[in-house]
């Protein structure tokens, strides 16, 4: 028989080993945050802010000459803030972190609202996400694109009308979208296996978060060039060991001919 | 006569063609794999001309090949106006080039740089369609009688069209020998024209009169109501048909000539109907370059309803209808058919 002072010293030691063996949530969080780091930077055009081109619009004008419709292809904010590059992790071997799964938006939308695409720059988790697109202008759109190796898609859209688009694999680079019925709007969608895409915002800041920690290989991207070529990326191309919680990539200064159109 | 006129330097006359090998890994799974498949088509180019490559993982490039006539791989059919065909570089054991259009690869990437800075914005593959068209289907495609003139004074059809088709002053021998060799290319039947064997000596008539009175696509008697409404979608510029071909004289709204498509009302005296029916119903399966949406589509809710009500078969036989005697339509009493 074991008596009461005995048990309670069992007891207290099996509960304090209980406590040491198994992780309290606490410490399974931090094990959790351990796993993973978030990287992020800022892009800066390195020259005077160019006034984005007044582009012609000489169709459906009595809905679309309302509209202020400027080139897009090179955003830059007062401060040198440069918008629209994307950055995207190269591996599709990477792990995804869990909570991505839980909180990415069912659906990606593409609208076309004042005679243009909204947004112009895009990214899909095409596995996890579904591809909308919406026209919120009272005219008829049409949205078209070819993704390599994908289902081409030429759709019309009636006023008011939206229809959906599946993408069945990876791109390597964004995909471009036009319209056949205005020449002007343009817009790029890149469908991914995983939620490691980011892209600048008008600030020229992006981040991407929650990425497995260890060293990968990133992509940079910019529709007037292509690849985002610096001396140090070869091929719009980098390596980073991203280690838990904060990584920052600091400024990255672009100087104006590096944003070229490439023929 | 082709090679006496240089037609290869601006058309293709044949499509490259690729082998690839069968899939090792997928070896056995299919008992009657072949060894290899042969893929006839046209090569996805980038913006520069050079060929398409994508090297994102390090198991080597991949290349993308748009196939204009469909092929079985890996035990997969793969039709024409679909995905194009993924090729690792390890599979594409043998290359053909293309025969002709030399001059179009050249001009492709040129032309699609100048519309991009002004401001024109096309979806890939979109250039092809300004430029001279490959002419493999030609036979098939285009009614011999029409080639024939066509052939011996040129007019511009496609206004996006960067190059015009010169006037070579052939004569009426090598003309027909040219219409009727693209129509035993394309395996028609012979004779090639209804008139074959008139008296004259000539099977082609070169005539500005229209040479074809009606061609009815659909047996039976078809409603005037209907080819009204019809011609109401046909015409409509804010959607359909007329927002990029010119109806009846009406150019399509906008300056920019490169969205600009062939108009309508020579339509049913240039292509042949059976091809006009398939352009119609599908255009990517007959042309996979082109710009022309699919506005008869298979599946999903019919488009313009408001206009030219039914269901997509139903429309795509009035539109086909309408088209192949759009030039007597405004003229036919409403109650006639």
């Amino acid at each position: 028989m074991i008596s009461r002072r005995r048990f309670m010293v069992q007891s207290a030691a099996a509960g304090l080993a209980i406590v040491f063996a198994a992780p309290g949530p606490v410490q399974a969080e931090k094990k959790e945050e351990a796993k993973w780091g978030d990287l992020k930077g800022r892009f800066v055009f390195d020259g005077k802010p160019p006034e984005p081109k007044k582009l012609k619009v000489d169709r459906d004008l009595e809905c679309c000459v309302k509209f202020d419709i400027r080139d897009e292809s090179l955003m830059v904010a007062a401060d040198g803030g440069l918008a629209n590059v994307y950055v995207w992790l190269r591996n599709s071997k990477a792990s995804v972190c869990p909570d991505l799964t839980q909180t990415a938006p069912k659906q990606v939308v593409l609208d076309n609202r004042d005679c243009i695409f909204k947004p112009h720059c895009m990214a899909i988790w095409y596995p996890k996400q579904q591809y909308s697109i919406v026209n919120s202008d009272p005219i008829a759109q049409n949205v078209a694109f070819s993704p390599l190796g994908d289902t081409p898609a030429n759709i019309v859209l009636a006023v008011g009308g939206n229809a959906s688009y599946e993408f069945h694999r990876k791109q390597s680079a964004p995909v471009p979208i036009a319209c056949n019925y205005h020449p002007w709007e343009r817009a790029y969608v890149l469908p991914r296996d995983n939620p490691y895409v980011a892209i600048s915002a008008g600030n020229g800041r992006f981040s991407l978060t929650k990425l497995p920690v260890g060293e990968w290989e990133f992509q940079v991207w910019h529709e007037r060039p292509g690849w985002l070529e610096l001396p140090q990326w070869p091929k719009g191309r980098f390596r980073f060991a991203i280690k838990a919680g904060d990584n920052d990539l600091g400024t990255i200064k672009i100087a104006p001919a590096r944003l070229e159109a490439k023929r | 006569v082709l090679d006496k006129y240089g037609c290869a330097g601006c058309h293709t006359l044949e499509l490259e063609r690729w082998t690839i090998a069968a899939d090792s890994s997928r070896a056995g799974r299919f008992s009657a794999q072949p060894e290899s498949v042969e893929l006839s088509g046209m090569p996805r180019l980038d913006a520069t001309g050079a060929l398409q490559e994508e090297d994102d993982e390090d198991d080597g490039p991949r290349y993308f090949f748009t196939l204009w006539a469909p092929a079985v791989i890996d035990g997969q059919r793969h039709s024409v106006g679909d995905a194009d065909v993924v090729v690792p570089n390890a599979r594409r054991t043998l290359v053909r080039r293309a025969q002709g259009g030399d001059l179009a690869r050249e001009l492709y990437p040129v032309l699609l740089d100048d519309a991009r800075r002004s401001g024109v914005s096309v979806a890939e593959g979109g250039a092809w369609g300004w430029l001279p068209p490959p002419l493999v289907h030609e036979g098939a495609k285009v009614e011999p009688q029409w080639l024939f003139r066509f052939l011996l004074d040129p007019q511009a059809i496609r206004p996006a069209v960067a190059m015009r088709m010169p006037r070579f002053n052939l004569s009426t021998a090598e003309a027909r020998k040219l219409t009727d060799c693209f129509a035993a290319v394309a395996g028609m039947e012979y004779p090639y024209t209804s008139n074959a064997g008139s008296g004259t000596g000539e099977r082609y008539t070169f005539c500005k009169t229209p040479f074809r009175p009606f061609r009815h696509s659909v047996p039976g008697p078809f409603a005037a109501s209907r080819l009204d409404d019809a011609m109401r979608f046909v015409s409509d510029r804010t959607a359909y048909c007329g927002r990029c071909h010119t109806v009846a004289g009406r150019a399509p709204p906008g300056e920019c000539r490169l969205l600009h498509a062939p108009a309508l009302d020579g339509v049913g005296q240039r292509l042949r109907p059976e091809y006009l029916r398939r352009w119609l119903a599908d255009p990517k399966s007959v042309l996979p370059y082109t710009a022309m949406p699919a506005l008869f589509p298979a599946s999903g809710k019919p488009l313009g309803q408001d206009l030219l009500p039914g269901t997509s078969q139903q429309q795509l036989d009035a539109v086909v209808e309408l088209l192949l005697q759009f030039d007597q339509y405004p003229k036919q009493p409403m109650t006639a058919y």
